[in-house]
């Protein structure tokens, strides 16, 4: 049972992300904190629906009119990619500790990282953010790859552990030249 | 490195003793190499007066700079003897031995360091005159990392103060990457 205000900004699922538009895309959008903007259209990113599906920011419409719950959402968007749940703790994570993240550059578990109070569409991010999870191991191949592409957009890599119980601990990592 | 004579050392067991106490000596004022037996932390090498003990890695870097003898029983053993036999007696030479060249070959001092739970200690002086090295553990076998790993050294470099640094070999490439983690306060 979802129950929302009327003037809750209504937003169209659309796969695994979701469009709105008119004022409530501008509303929402929060000079850029969250989602793409093009052409007066928001399209918000599925961790950013179950975000704001959380903070009752949103109200997430299926194309049968109906409204959907996050754990409904969850569960669809889960048979899709698995890894949904780890993505969106890690996303929320950082969200709550004040930071505004976007996606990142690979289909990892990778978000940009804007410092706060950045000006965001002026100013870059300032981290990037990788994801481990305990239990699974990376190649180091990965890791090289992760550090130079840190390295050549200029941004601070942070690595985010996330435990066993979801509980995220963060690395700044550096690569060093001897 | 220069002035330095060629010197000899012997083998016992899987262990490495220059016995001439004046070329032992000469040889831990070229670069930190060795240790004077029984003297822990020598203060001023000249008054030391003992044999020093080579660990393998040294002897093997020794060796092949064409500096170190290693004589075993009565003659003179080939690089490839010494290798085959410190890859008997040492556990994953192979891994570390790869990282100490590189870091001696870039002129750093590189000491054990059993002591701060890892596998060497990098100075760029000396010990006694840089005091914070970097710890060195290396990933052995490293295609992989798991994230313990990546806590651990985070948590290390926290705790005892120095650069807690891991260091991956990639093979493929056969290159070393060196990372340094530190706990970030998000």
């Amino acid at each position: 049972m979802v129950v929302m205000s009327e003037d809750t900004p209504k937003a169209l699922l659309s796969g695994r992300s979701a469009r709105m538009s008119g004022p409530d895309a501008d509303r929402t959008h929060q000079q850029g904190t969250f989602g793409e903007m093009e052409r007066g259209v928001l399209t918000l990113s599925d961790v950013e629906i179950m975000y704001l599906l959380e903070k009752d920011k949103i109200m997430l419409i299926d194309r049968d009119g109906k409204a959907l719950s996050m754990e409904d959402f969850l569960r669809l968007a889960t048979e899709e990619d698995p890894d949904l749940w780890m993505r969106y703790l890690l996303y929320s994570d950082l969200r709550k500790r004040g930071y505004v993240v976007k996606p990142g550059f690979g289909p990892k578990l990778e978000y940009r990282v804007y410092r706060r109070g950045a000006a965001m569409g002026t100013e870059p991010a300032k981290y990037l953010v990788y994801g481990l999870v305990e239990g699974k191991p990376v190649a180091i191949s990965e890791i090289a790859a992760v550090s130079s592409s840190a390295k050549l957009s200029k941004k601070e890599l942070i690595f985010a552990v996330t435990d066993r119980q979801g509980e995220i601990t963060y690395y700044d990592a550096s690569e060093i030249d001897f | 490195m220069d002035g330095i004579d060629q010197i000899e050392a012997e083998l016992f067991g899987s262990r490495v003793l220059v016995l001439s106490k004046e070329k032992g000596a000469a040889l831990y004022k070229a670069g930190f190499f060795g240790k004077p037996v029984n003297v822990h932390k020598p203060k001023d090498i000249s008054e030391v007066n003992t044999q020093l003990e080579l660990s393998l890695f040294e002897a093997m870097l020794l060796n092949q700079r064409g500096i170190l003898k290693v004589r075993k029983g009565g003659r003179i053993i080939q690089n490839e003897e010494l290798l085959c036999l410190s890859r008997k007696s040492y556990h994953l030479f192979d891994d570390l031995y790869m990282v100490y060249k590189d870091l001696r070959d870039k002129e750093y001092i590189v000491r054990p360091a059993l002591k701060f739970g890892a596998d060497f200690a990098v100075y760029r002086q000396g010990p006694g005159i840089d005091h914070a090295p970097y710890i060195i553990h290396v990933l052995p076998n490293s295609a992989e990392v798991g994230p313990i790993e990546i806590v651990r050294a985070g948590r290390l470099s926290h705790t005892v103060r120095k650069k807690f640094v891991l260091a991956t070999i990639d093979r493929l490439q056969q290159r070393i990457y060196y990372y340094v983690f530190n706990w970030w306060k998000a």
